[in-house]
């Protein structure tokens, strides 16, 4: 056959260039960094290290037990949620989506002052006389643990749901028909069935919070293995510690490479060929008493996950404050004060508007590529964009941060401000992938073919035809990647060089200088553009089903 | 195996009412079929009397035991779903005796009796198979097998041999009936397939927009229906308006659009001048194109409008007058084709026309 250069191959060939340079070398290039014999010796030796060990023994604690307590919350917030009636439904489970977006470090800065040593709680406790002295509620791992359960159960929550919703209620009734109590029913064939999605939650969990070095670092914890990589990175002066630092990122990329590798072997082992369509769930509508108790725990559970967000304003908004549970006196100032700086907001719009052209020329392109063509490169497009969701923040700032140092064809993207948004759009391009992808499949060819039949090329087909028919999926994906990349931080703090700085970075700036009611303004500030763009989005995917 | 007692039963969706008053009595051992079209209700009856659903008004009876309020749990029941709902997550083995295991049956006399089973519904050695490596049949005697093996004290069925081609279906069916006949289990059934409820079912209950209809033998369904919907749905059929113009010795006489008819009255004796249905299978009209003669004397005319030949029978359309009478002739070779717009001979046996009254 004769090969043809039309608009899909050029789009394939440029797409598949940009995840290798900025996907595959970086990673790579990080990679390759400890497999000299002498850099591997080295990576080996911080293995045995007493730092090393303690870190990694913390570490893993604190993501076991986050771990215990989000699947704890995450299930059972999940199915009740989709098993009963429970009434404002859909807005819960917009509300659950908040605490996703925001960085899990503005929980900590929240808890500071709700459960720090003359934190709220303290001090309605000293006042009322029923301690002597302040409890350490959350300077310590169990602090971390707190934060990141309450910023993290929703992953939990809402991969479960999803899996649930693809459950098929004949499998549960037959079960019932044989004799099955609920609870034997729950654990014999609804887990099993939801065992996916399950396990998506747990890796997303345990990948969060191995390599969450923000939360423990406003907790003043630093003896774990993130915070450990982003001192020795960012605040050492000699080569040695930066090397040791990037073996630990090397490090946290291998383990969760693996767990993640794991993950989809398990997945596919136990995911079955599903023999029908799922019939749809009645909700039930459960005996009064139960119903309050399931409402209460419904509830709670997310009064808790938005208290973090819900003190930032609070804290904000507080002028003087100091020894007593709530402020004193109320102001504006530190929401005025964040608009007098503008470098970090202007910044944070400038990188979110390129990032979001970058998603869709490149997410949304590649996954029309790939739902509709079979090309061995698509392959390598496909696998590159998805594993961006996996790498965690601190490979990709750290990966972004050597390879781009040095020229490459002359020119140093390292020095550039452009390598901003572009690293935020290529972390955070998977969600435009997966959304678009998903729009695709369920636009039917034939609408496709019939154009071309009729004699339209490709490039005009995609425009005129699939794109008008694919916009709301298209604009849902994008708007996500957005939200994501207005909320990033543990990626853009390696990278960023003075003038670049986000809303987040500047936050991360005033918390660890001190100034914790101007960094809580700034989370206010993104709160409520993540809630606007959240408010358009919701709709818009809801519309996709 | 128990009698199925069914008192009044309604049921809604929202606003939407599917059953409305339904009574029924099922005896035991029977193989009772709930047969309709698609949202007559019958699946949703099917669920209630597993306790898969809870009837707004009206209660069920298990013998005399009411179990309206039981869940289906402390039911005992065995039921076949439309598509199996086997779990994909448990191989042959597990999905079979997992009713067992919920019964505290030892684990040797469980390896037993799936064995068993399975040997009865034909897939011995299959135990470590998943449900995705079985064929729709393979999978609709596991589903089969899952239900009987706790031996239920009735056995649910709920379009069980949809999804199945329709050789694998027939013999499937003939396996069910024998199975029962074998084991005994009180069986409801339910489909929209009107043959499949001939060849399975000890007693049919027509559902229709959520009532019962009729509920009869196969046979007495067929050839006396006792409703228009019963009379139509079941095979092919003529039904048209006619008025009764004399009545005399359990028979009426008979003025249609396509002539005079006598026919046989039935249980209800219409009145003189009422409008009623004329109601009689294609397969009774005799025709010919000679002259036919008849005790009674009444011989149709028509032209014939249509001819479908099948092989086996011959599907005639004829023009009787103002309206269409449909005949099935089931020795082709006797009568030899016809040609449309051939000229033929109509009669039918009165005792073998129904007439209905109009609702």
């Amino acid at each position: 056959m004769e090969f043809r250069l039309g608009f899909i191959e050029i789009a394939r060939i440029i797409i598949l260039i940009y995840v290798l340079l900025f996907i595959v070398y970086p990673i790579l290039n990080l990679l390759i960094m400890i497999i000299t014999p002498e850099s591997f010796m080295e990576f080996v030796g911080l293995l045995q290290k007493d730092i090393f060990q303690t870190a990694f023994w913390n570490t893993v604690y604190v993501t076991i037990w986050t771990l215990v307590f989000t699947l704890g919350i995450g299930v059972p917030f999940a199915y009740f949620l989709f098993r009963y009636k429970i009434p404002f439904k859909k807005i819960i489970l917009a509300a659950v989506f908040m605490p996703t977006m925001i960085p899990p470090f503005v929980g900590a800065l929240s808890l500071i002052f709700l459960f720090g040593r003359f934190g709220t709680i303290n001090l309605l406790l000293l006042d009322a006389g029923l301690i002597k002295r302040p409890i350490n509620f959350i300077y310590g791992l169990h602090g971390v643990i707190l934060v990141q359960t309450l910023t993290f159960f929703p992953w939990v929550a809402i991969n479960v749901y999803n899996n649930l919703l693809k459950l098929d209620r004949s499998l549960e009734e037959a079960a019932e028909t044989l004799g099955a109590r609920p609870l034997r029913r729950f654990f014999t064939v609804t887990l099993p069935s939801i065992i996916p999605g399950l396990v998506t939650g747990i890796f997303l969990v345990t990948s969060f919070s191995f390599t969450d070095y923000a939360t423990p670092i406003v907790l003043g914890r630093y003896d774990l293995l993130a915070p450990q990589a982003f001192i020795n990175i960012l605040q050492a002066i000699d080569e040695s510690r930066v090397r040791m630092g990037t073996y630990i990122v090397v490090f946290l990329l291998l383990i969760v490479i693996s767990l993640f590798f794991a993950m989809k072997k398990y997945i596919s082992l136990r995911e079955y060929a599903s023999l029908r369509l799922p019939k749809p769930l009645e909700e039930i509508d459960p005996p009064f008493r139960r119903k309050i108790l399931l409402i209460l725990f419904i509830y709670t559970t997310l009064f808790l996950a938005l208290l973090p967000h819900i003190y930032i304003f609070i804290i904000a908004l507080s002028k003087t404050w100091s020894f007593t549970p709530f402020p004193t006196e109320w102001a504006l100032d530190n929401l005025i004060k964040i608009f007098e700086t503008k470098t970090p907001i202007v910044n944070t719009f400038l990188y979110g508007f390129i990032a979001v052209i970058i998603c869709f020329l490149f997410g949304s392109t590649a996954a029309y590529i790939i739902a509709r063509t079979r090309h061995p490169l698509n392959d390598i497009i496909d696998s590159g964009l998805s594993i961006m969701f996996v790498v965690p923040g601190i490979v990709v700032g750290t990966s972004y941060l050597f390879a781009f140092a040095r020229p490459i064809l002359g020119l140093a993207l390292g020095s550039i401000w452009l390598i901003m948004p572009l690293m935020l759009a290529t972390r955070r391009i998977t969600y435009s992938l997966r959304y678009s992808y998903a729009t695709f499949l369920s636009i039917s060819k034939s609408m496709e073919e019939s154009a071309y039949v009729l004699g339209e090329k490709p490039l005009k087909v995609y425009l005129k035809i699939v794109l008008p028919n694919a916009l709301h999926g298209i604009i849902a994906g994008v708007l996500f990647s957005l939200i994501m990349v207005f909320n990033e931080l543990t990626s853009s703090l390696f990278i960023y060089k003075p003038g670049w700085e986000t809303v987040t970075i500047q936050m991360f700036t005033e918390i660890t200088v001190g100034r914790l009611n101007l960094a809580a303004a700034y989370a206010v500030f993104l709160f409520i553009v993540s809630f606007i763009i959240s408010t358009i989005l919701f709709p818009l995917s809801i519309k996709r089903e | 195996m128990v009698r199925v007692r069914l008192e009044n039963i309604w049921m809604s969706f929202g606003n939407l009412t599917v059953l409305k008053g339904i009574n029924l009595n099922i005896s035991e051992g029977e193989f009772l079929t709930l047969l309709g079209p698609s949202g007559c209700g019958k699946t949703t009856l099917l669920r209630i009397i597993a306790g898969l659903y809870k009837p707004v008004k009206g209660r069920i009876y298990f013998d005399d035991r009411d179990v309206t309020d039981l869940p289906p749990w402390e039911r005992n029941i065995g039921f076949v779903f439309q598509d199996y709902a086997l779990w994909p997550h448990m191989k042959v083995f597990d999905n079979v005796a997992y009713g067992l295991r919920i019964r505290g049956v030892s684990s040797d006399e469980i390896k037993e009796k799936v064995r068993e089973v399975l040997k009865l519904v034909g897939l011995e050695g299959f135990e470590d198979r998943y449900p995705y490596q079985l064929s729709g049949g393979q999978q609709q005697r596991v589903a089969l097998a899952r239900a009987i093996v706790i031996n239920p004290s009735l056995l649910l069925l709920d379009e069980p041999l949809s999804n199945l081609d329709a050789k694998i279906r027939i013999s499937v069916r003939t396996e069910i009936k024998k199975l029962q006949k074998r084991l005994k289990i009180t069986t409801i059934y339910v489909t929209h397939d009107q043959e499949e409820a001939l060849v399975i079912s000890d007693r049919i209950a027509v559902v229709n927009q959520g009532i019962i209809e009729q509920v009869d033998t196969p046979w007495e369904l067929y050839y006396n229906p006792k409703t228009p919907f019963v009379a139509d749905f079941i095979g092919q059929v003529n039904m048209f308006e006619g008025e009764v113009v004399e009545i005399k010795d359990g028979y009426v006489l008979l003025d249609t659009l396509a002539g005079k008819i006598m026919a046989k009255t039935g249980d209800a004796v219409p009145n003189l001048n009422e409008k009623v249905l004329v109601v009689f299978r294609p397969e009774v009209v005799e025709v010919s194109r000679s002259p036919l003669v008849s005790k009674e004397g009444i011989v149709l005319r028509g032209r014939i409008d249509t001819v479908q030949f099948l092989g086996n029978l011959e599907r005639l359309e004829i023009k009787v007058g103002d309206i269409i009478v449909k005949a099935e002739l089931h020795n082709p070779l006797k009568v030899g084709i016809f040609e449309s717009e051939d000229e033929v001979y109509l009669k039918v046996d009165p005792d073998l026309v129904r007439v209905l009254r109009k609702d």
